[in-house]
Formats: C-alpha cells, sequence, structure tokens
C-alpha cells in the first residue's frame, strides 16, 4: 500500500470515527432525554388523572347533596313523592332532567327505596322502572364508580356517586356523575403521543401494529347495567405511548445523520485525495529525480524553499548530490590521471620495446667499431633490418597514438565512396572481398576520414582473422535501414574468419587488448570512440567458428539537427 | 304545487298558512257539519253521482278575482289522477257559478268528499315573501304569517302576534294570567302510533294497550293528549288498507325512529324504549327525508308516526299508508290557538285548520 494511499484511508478515517462517534452522541442524548421527558409527563398525567378523578368526585358529591338539600325542602317533591299528588307527577318527573341541566351532571336519577325510578335526567322516560342495583352497586364500590348506562339513543360512561336521604320518613338515593369519555379525556388526551384510553373491557391491548405500548394503568370501579350482571368490575385509565412521533423522530435524526457522513464521506474523500496528492506529490517528485541520478547525471536539481521536512529532505539530496557531483568530478580526475599514467607507462613500455633494439644495435655497432672498424658496415648491414623494423615499429606506435584523439569534422559523407577508396588501397593477401553497397544510400553525418579510419580498422581486421585462411571472404554492404528514426544508414563488415569467444568479445574495446601478433589493441577501442563521435551506433555479432559481423548505424544527414555555428 | 302536502301539512304554521290559501268547495265545521266553502250551495240528482255546486255572487269587499266554477274545473283538470283517485269522474263548469261534478259511483261521504284538502284550489291571492321568513297573505285585512317551528311562541305573542298555535302546554299556562288573550282548544286533530312492518320482531315489554296510552298521555308527551280513542279511520270497514304482506323477513334493527322536529314523537318513542326492556332498541330522531327514506325502505325496528285524526276520505287516505304493517294507535293530541281579544274572527274546521275569516266571507255569513 502506497504512502499516499495509506495518507488518504488516514484522512478519511479522522473525519469519519469522529463524525460517527458525534453521531452516536447525539442519537443516545436524544434517545435519553426524550426518554426522561416522557417519564415526566406520564406522572404529570398520572396526576393530572388522579387530581380530576378526586376533582370530579367531589364535585358530583357536592351537588348531590345540594340536589338532596332542595329535595328534601322542596314541597311539590313531597307531595309527588311521598303523597303521590297526581298534579305533581309531572314536577317530579321532570325534575331531574332540569336539574342535570341546571347541576351539569351527564347522568342523573332519583329513586324510592325500593330502586323504582322516580325521576331521570338522561333518559326521562325511563320513570316507574325497577332499578335497584345501581344505588346497591355503587354503595358497594365505596365512592366514585364508571358506570355504564343508557339514555334513549345512546349510551354514556358516567363518573358516579351515589347520594341518599330522607322526606317523609321515607329513603330516597339520588344517583348523579360526569360524563367521563368526552369530558375527562378530551381534557386529558390533548398529547399526541401519549393518549388517555379509559378502558372497560378487561385484557384490552394497545394496536402494538401502531407501535403504541401502555406506560401506565390507573383502575376504577365500574358497574355496566347495560351487562346486566349486578357485578362491580374494574375499569382502567390506560396511558399510551404512540411510537409515531418518536419513531419519525428517530427517523428523521437518522436521515439527517446519515446525509451528513455521506456528505461528509464524499468531501473526505475528495479531500484526501486532493490532500495526499499534494502531500506525496513532493515526495513523488524527490524519488522521481533521485532515481535519475547516476555518475553520468549528476545534474538534478533539488532546490526548494519550503520550510517543511520535505524541503528539508530536498535540501539534504541536494547537498548529497553535490557531494557526489564532487566526488564524481574527483573520480574522473583520478581516471583521468590513472589512464594518463597507464598510457604513459603503455608509452614507454612500448618506446623502450622500439628502443631497445635499436640501443642494442647501437651497442653492436659501437662495439664492433672499437674492436674492429672495417666490419663495421658489413656488420651495419647485418642489422640494419632490425634496425628499419625498429623505427617502422616506432613509427607505428607514434602513429597509432596519434590516433587515440582524432580531430572531429562533420560534413555529409558517401559512405560508398569511402568504401571503394579503402577497398582499392586494401592488400587482400589473398582474401576475397567484396562489396554490397546499396545505389541510393543517402550521405551520411560525418567525418570522412574518421570513416576511413573506422572503415580501415575493421576491415583490416576482418583481413587479418582471415590470414592463412583459403577461401575466406570479406564483404563489406550498405544499406538504408527501414523504419528507423532518425534515418540511419547501416555497413555491415562480415568475414568469415574464426569468430569471437565470449571472452574476447566483452573485452573487444578495451585498449590494448588484442588477439593478434604484433597488435596494438586500441583497433576497436578507436572504433569505439571514433562510432560514438559520430552519434553511430557499433553491434558484434560473432560466434566461435562462424565469422563476425560488425554492424555499424550512422545518422543520415537529412536526418541529423543543423549543425551549430562553429 | 304539490296538492299532497296541502292535504297533509307537515306541521301546524303549514296547515294554518294552507288554509289562508286554499279553499275547498265545502269544509267541516269543528262539531262535523257541512259548511259551506267556495260554493254556498249544493244538490246532487237522485242517484246521488251528480252533484252540483252553486258559487256565491262577488262581494263587493274583495279587490281580488273571484273564483269561478271554470277556475275549479280547470284545476282539478290540471291533476286529474290524484282527482279520479277520490271517485270523481268529471267536473264541468256550466257557468261562472255552477259547477257540476259527477262521481264514479254514489259516495255516502259525500258532500263531505269535497271538503278534501286534496280537491282545494287556490283562492288567487299571491302570498309574498319577505327575506326574513315571514309570508303576507293578502287578505282583507293581510294576514302575515311567522312560520317558525323554534324559538318560543311566547316571545311571539309578546312581540303581538294576534295568533298562535301552539302544542306547549307552558305557553297556555304562560297566557291564562294574561286577560288580553283567549285560548281555545283545536279538535283532536293528530293521533300518533307506533308503526312496525310485517316481518319485523315485535317491540316487547311494552304493558297493555290502554294503560300504556293513559301513561303516555299523562306522564310522557309534554302536550295536550289523550289515550287514542277508536274508530280510526285507518283501521274500519271504509279504509279500503290492503292486506299486509306475508311472509317477509326484514332486516334486523335495533332503532325505533321518528321525526327529529317532533317532541311528541321522541317522547313516545323514548318511553317505548324505556318500557322495552331490551337494552339494545334506541331511539333515534331521523330528518324529514331520512324518516321517509326509512319508512319507504321498511329497514328500522319501529316508527312514532303521527296521522291526522279525521279525513274526508278515509278509503283514499289509507291508501296513502305504508302497506305491510300494522298500526298501533298511542295518544291523540290536539293544539291550543291563543288569540288576542280584539283579532279578526277566526272559524276551525273538523281538521283543526283555523280560517281567518275576512270581510268578504262576513259579508256571505250575513246574507
Amino acid at each position: 500500500m502506497s504512502f499516499r494511499t495509506r495518507l488518504f484511508f488516514a484522512l478519511v478515517l479522522a473525519v469519519l470515527v469522529p463524525l460517527g462517534a458525534l453521531a452516536y452522541g447525539v442519537r443516545s442524548e436524544m434517545e435519553r432525554r426524550l426518554t426522561s421527558e416522557y417519564e415526566g409527563r406520564i406522572r404529570s398525567l398520572v396526576s393530572v388523572i388522579a387530581a380530576d378523578l378526586d376533582g370530579e368526585s367531589r364535585t358530583v358529591a357536592a351537588r348531590l347533596r345540594a340536589l338532596a338539600s332542595e329535595l328534601g325542602r322542596s314541597d311539590r317533591f313531597r307531595l309527588a313523592a311521598v303523597r303521590g299528588e297526581p298534579s305533581s307527577r309531572r314536577y317530579l318527573l321532570d325534575y331531574a332532567g332540569n336539574a342535570m341541566s341546571l347541576s351539569g351532571l351527564s347522568l342523573l336519577q332519583i329513586q324510592d327505596s325500593a330502586g323504582r325510578i322516580l325521576s331521570s335526567g338522561h333518559f326521562r322516560n325511563e320513570f316507574d322502572r325497577l332499578q335497584p342495583e345501581l344505588p346497591r352497586m355503587l354503595a358497594a364500590a365505596g365512592g366514585l364508580a364508571l358506570v355504564r348506562t343508557r339514555t334513549p339513543d345512546t349510551t354514556i360512561l358516567a363518573l358516579a356517586r351515589v347520594h341518599s336521604f330522607q322526606v317523609g320518613g321515607r329513603r330516597f338515593t339520588i344517583v348523579g356523575g360526569a360524563e367521563a369519555e368526552g369530558r375527562l379525556l378530551g381534557r386529558l388526551a390533548r398529547d399526541g403521543e401519549l393518549t388517555v384510553a379509559l378502558v372497560t373491557r378487561p385484557g384490552w391491548q394497545p394496536d402494538t401494529s401502531q407501535g403504541a405500548r401502555i406506560l401506565r394503568e390507573l383502575p376504577l370501579p365500574f358497574l355496566d347495567l347495560l351487562a346486566q350482571n349486578e357485578r362491580v368490575d374494574t375499569a382502567r385509565f390506560v396511558i399510551t405511548q404512540s411510537f409515531g412521533t418518536i419513531k419519525a423522530l428517530r427517523q428523521s435524526v437518522d436521515r439527517w445523520l446519515m446525509i451528513a457522513l455521506a456528505l461528509t464521506v464524499a468531501v473526505a474523500l475528495i479531500g484526501a485525495a486532493w490532500l495526499s496528492s499534494r502531500i506525496s506529490r513532493p515526495l513523488r517528485d524527490l524519488a522521481r529525480k533521485t532515481s535519475e541520478i547516476d555518475l553520468d547525471r549528476l545534474d538534478q536539481s533539488f532546490e526548494s524553499d519550503r520550510p517543511d521536512e520535505i524541503g528539508a529532505l530536498s535540501r539534504l539530496l541536494g547537498a548529497m548530490t553535490e557531494r557526489l557531483r564532487v566526488g564524481s568530478a574527483r573520480l574522473r580526475e583520478v581516471e583521468r590521471r590513472a589512464a594518463v599514467g597507464d598510457l604513459a607507462r603503455q608509452v614507454n613500455h612500448d618506446i623502450k620495446n622500439g628502443l631497445a633494439p635499436i640501443r642494442n644495435v647501437l651497442r653492436h655497432l659501437s662495439q664492433v667499431g672499437r674492436q674492429d672498424p672495417q666490419l663495421l658496415p658489413t656488420a651495419f648491414e647485418d642489422r640494419r633490418s632490425t634496425l628499419e623494423s625498429s623505427v617502422e615499429y616506432l613509427e607505428t606506435l607514434a602513429r597509432n597514438y596519434a590516433r587515440l584523439s582524432p580531430a572531429l569534422e562533420r560534413r555529409p559523407c558517401d559512405l560508398n565512396a569511402v568504401v571503394d577508396q579503402i577497398l582499392r588501397n586494401t592488400m587482400s593477401d589473398g582474401v576475397e572481398i567484396q562489396a554490397r553497397l546499396s545505389e541510393r544510400l543517402p550521405p551520411v553525418l560525418g567525418d570522412s576520414l574518421m570513416v576511413r579510419r573506422i572503415l580501415e580498422n575493421l576491415i583490416g581486421n576482418a583481413v587479418d582473422s582471415l590470414a592463412g585462411r583459403k577461401g575466406g571472404i570479406v564483404t563489406v554492404s550498405t544499406e538504408e535501414t527501414a523504419g528507423s528514426k532518425p534515418d540511419r544508414v547501416r555497413i555491415t563488415v562480415a568475414d568469415t574468419g574464426p569468430g569471437m569467444t565470449r571472452e574476447q568479445l566483452e573485452r573487444a574495446f578495451d585498449d590494448f587488448y588484442t588477439t593478434k601478433a604484433g597488435g596494438t589493441g586500441l583497433g576497436l577501442s578507436i572504433v569505439r570512440r571514433l562510432v560514438m563521435d559520430l552519434d553511430g551506433v557499433l553491434r558484434i555479432e560473432t560466434e566461435p567458428g562462424a565469422g563476425t559481423r560488425v554492424v555499424l548505424e550512422f545518422p543520415t544527414a537529412s536526418s541529423a539537427p543543423a549543425a551549430p555555428a562553429p | 304545487m304539490d296538492w299532497a302536502r296541502v292535504s297533509n301539512p307537515a306541521n301546524d304554521s303549514e296547515r294554518l298558512l294552507f288554509r289562508q290559501l286554499f279553499e275547498t268547495l265545502v269544509r267541516v265545521d269543528c262539531r262535523g257539519e257541512i259548511r259551506p266553502g267556495i260554493a254556498d250551495a249544493w244538490s246532487s240528482d237522485s242517484t246521488g253521482r251528480i252533484w252540483t255546486f252553486t258559487f256565491p255572487e262577488p262581494g263587493q269587499f274583495t279587490d281580488y278575482p273571484p273564483i269561478t266554477a271554470g277556475a275549479v274545473a280547470s284545476s282539478w283538470k290540471a291533476r286529474e289522477p290524484g282527482i279520479q283517485a277520490l271517485g270523481i269522474d268529471s267536473a264541468a263548469a256550466l257557468d261562472d257559478r255552477t259547477l257540476r261534478v259527477t262521481l264514479r259511483a254514489s259516495r255516502d261521504s259525500a258532500p263531505r268528499l269535497f271538503a278534501d284538502p286534496l280537491l282545494s284550489v287556490d283562492r288567487r291571492v299571491a302570498a309574498i315573501h319577505d327575506p326574513s321568513g315571514r309570508v303576507v297573505v293578502p287578505n282583507d285585512p293581510p294576514i302575515e304569517f311567522e312560520l317558525s317551528q323554534a324559538g318560543d311562541p311566547r316571545d311571539a305573542l309578546d312581540r303581538g302576534v294576534d295568533l298562535v298555535v301552539t302544542r306547549d302546554p307552558a305557553v297556555a299556562e304562560y297566557v291564562a294570567s294574561r286577560p288580553e288573550f283567549v285560548t281555545f282548544p283545536l279538535p283532536w286533530g293528530r293521533t300518533y302510533a307506533l308503526l312496525q312492518f310485517t316481518g319485523t320482531q315485535p317491540i316487547s315489554g311494552i304493558p297493555g294497550a290502554d294503560s300504556l296510552r293513559r301513561s303516555l298521555a299523562s306522564d310522557v308527551v309534554q302536550a295536550e293528549a289523550r289515550p287514542a280513542q277508536p274508530p280510526f279511520w285507518w283501521s274500519g270497514p271504509q279504509s279500503c288498507r290492503p292486506d299486509v304482506l306475508m311472509g317477509v323477513t326484514l332486516p334486523p334493527s335495533s332503532r325505533l325512529v321518528y321525526s327529529r322536529t317532533d317532541e311528541i314523537a321522541r317522547s313516545l318513542a323514548e318511553r317505548i324504549v324505556a318500557l322495552s326492556g331490551n337494552t339494545q332498541l334506541r331511539a333515534a330522531g331521523l330528518g324529514e327525508i331520512e324518516l321517509a327514506a326509512a319508512l319507504r325502505d321498511r329497514r328500522e325496528r319501529g316508527y312514532i308516526v303521527f296521522l291526522p285524526r279525521n279525513v274526508a276520505a278515509p278509503c283514499h287516505a289509507s291508501a296513502a299508508l305504508p302497506t305491510g304493517g300494522w298500526l298501533e294507535p298511542l295518544i291523540d293530541t290536539r293544539a291550543r290557538a291563543i288569540v288576542r281579544r280584539g283579532a279578526p274572527p277566526l272559524s276551525i274546521d273538523w281538521s283543526g285548520s283555523i280560517n281567518v275569516v275576512g270581510k268578504e266571507e262576513r259579508s256571505r255569513g250575513s246574507r
């Protein structure tokens, strides 16, 4: 994994991890606070329900006491209920309805001691019916109870109490109540999430498919007059919580967190990619420059004005390159001096080798001159060839050393012409020399003298390699290379000689390496240097016993860039 | 013009108004005697099928064109099917003052038959409706009506209204101490009944008919009422009611329905519900259209309806009753007319309709 990739992931993680932690924290805190708030609201609601029930109970009781007191003082009630006076009967029948509307009650019934309904407010025309169970059950409930009873056209649930009073020595009961569902629940159930339901069915459960659950229940005695079972059951105020709102809130928070997360991821990805690229780019540049450094190329610049670590590293690399540059120069100087020393030693050695026969001949001639001057001409003649060969050797040496540093002169050069001239002056010594020259060969850019020296060496080497071999052939061919850029001309000097071993080939271009008797070992070294000076290419294809092919390629004059002004 | 509505007004206000706008050839007074209406004389041939009605001379006090025999014949002709259903074969005007009516067969009910509101014609006076809901009938003097069913009638009396028709005993009590008003009862005009259709489970728990009727009349309704007293025109031999439907099972219902605007019907329904002992039975007030639909569809357990106490043509009136059911008469009720002293004289029909007697009628009466 690259540094840039690691940096990228590190930046992404550096953004996402804190954001994820923030999202988790916000959600957890919201959950905790909502739960706490709900608990408080539930406690408050339970208190309100209890207070309302207590208030309703006291209100109903107070109104029943007031009505009983008024009835006790009423002559018309006494006449109708005690004495059965027909003229007051309608007053009695309508009393409960009128009193109910005046007192704000929703249920009002007056019964005699036998349980006969004398007057009913919520159901005016149920008079004379026997319903003794209602006051009895209410008394058994011991206070406020929930009563389900009927009106002419519907049923009502009322929070009811019973009160008894006496008129004319007779006992009467008065049952009164306030409507429970509409008035009480309507006051309580204003919360969209907390719902208060008055449940009279045992085993009732909220609709859990809507995400509701029971939080708290308040029991209450319940009398169902419609069931006609004369039993006190238990009704419940059930507080349920609907998860709809909180669920929607959670979903909303989650949605926005996800949106924020997605946006942050996108921004983090883009930012991390940009930042990692920006951070790693100088390092990549340093790596690229560093990879291009070698001893022949120490001109890379590592200059930087960055104040950070990368700038420091760049400056360190620049200093190191500078030290390498200085070291390389010193090394080259040492190499140059070593080469000059080698050459001087070689020259010294060669000259000594050339001078040694001459000195011997001179010493011999001096000895003959001192001892027998008449024999001096004869001795001279005897040793003359030695002198001449030594001088020739020295001349050859001088010529060869002079060739080590030729002067370069570039101009269009006709290779075919050069090859022709060389072949005319070459002593073949029985070797067949064949020329296969391309007729439409373009001129090359180079020094014709240098080209000649190259070809003389190569052709000479080829002829020398065939010395003593019958049927040897040296082939010189020229041709234009196809498809190369720049356009080049190829010259091939091939022989059918013994070829070279791998070791010989590896040392073929070393100075002073030769396999020829009397060879200087400088021919191919000079050839290589001259070819490189002419921007040419040299390749040797050889195999022991299969001859040698030396292939040269030179750029054509037309492909070379314009020569710089002298 | 909906002549069926004219013959069977929805309430006392409509009855009072229609009586001023429409007139029959003869009328039946509160004692059941035949009195002149549009015609002031009538006779029949020996077969009892052909009746000749003579119209009075136009009076000198009226500003309106008199009703002619031709106008009556034309009006009947325009609604011929309804007229013929009453047994009238044809009507022809011999001149402006003579109308000859041919019955399909001799009828014992004639000439009372000609007092049926279905045979009434308009008095050629244009009632004026003003935006406040008042109706002015250009009588002599003009009569101004408030057709309100809501509100306290005592307020109307205190505002100076001359005539109030009410069924509320409290109003009568209110004016008892007011010397400027005279109160008199109108004829027993309505009979309330429980209607149940064949195929419906009878409402149980109702005590015997006599004691129930007494209780309903005395304790239940807030109106002047008495136990319904036979004979009932819809159950006698003259009723011509078709046989009840048999073998029909109606959908179960737990409602005893009544007209939402009728307090007497509501009280009756509630008392029957209270006495039934059936905790599922409910009293339900319906609007006029809903009640008519429920009667047509027979989808309720029972219906509290009222019928006119007296009709001129029982056979024809019975044909208009819902078929396939039985009627349990409950109570008769009557309204009271409260009249300011000094108001124009009134005449009261057998049906309980009140007619404000104008100058022309007074002059005819004097003749």
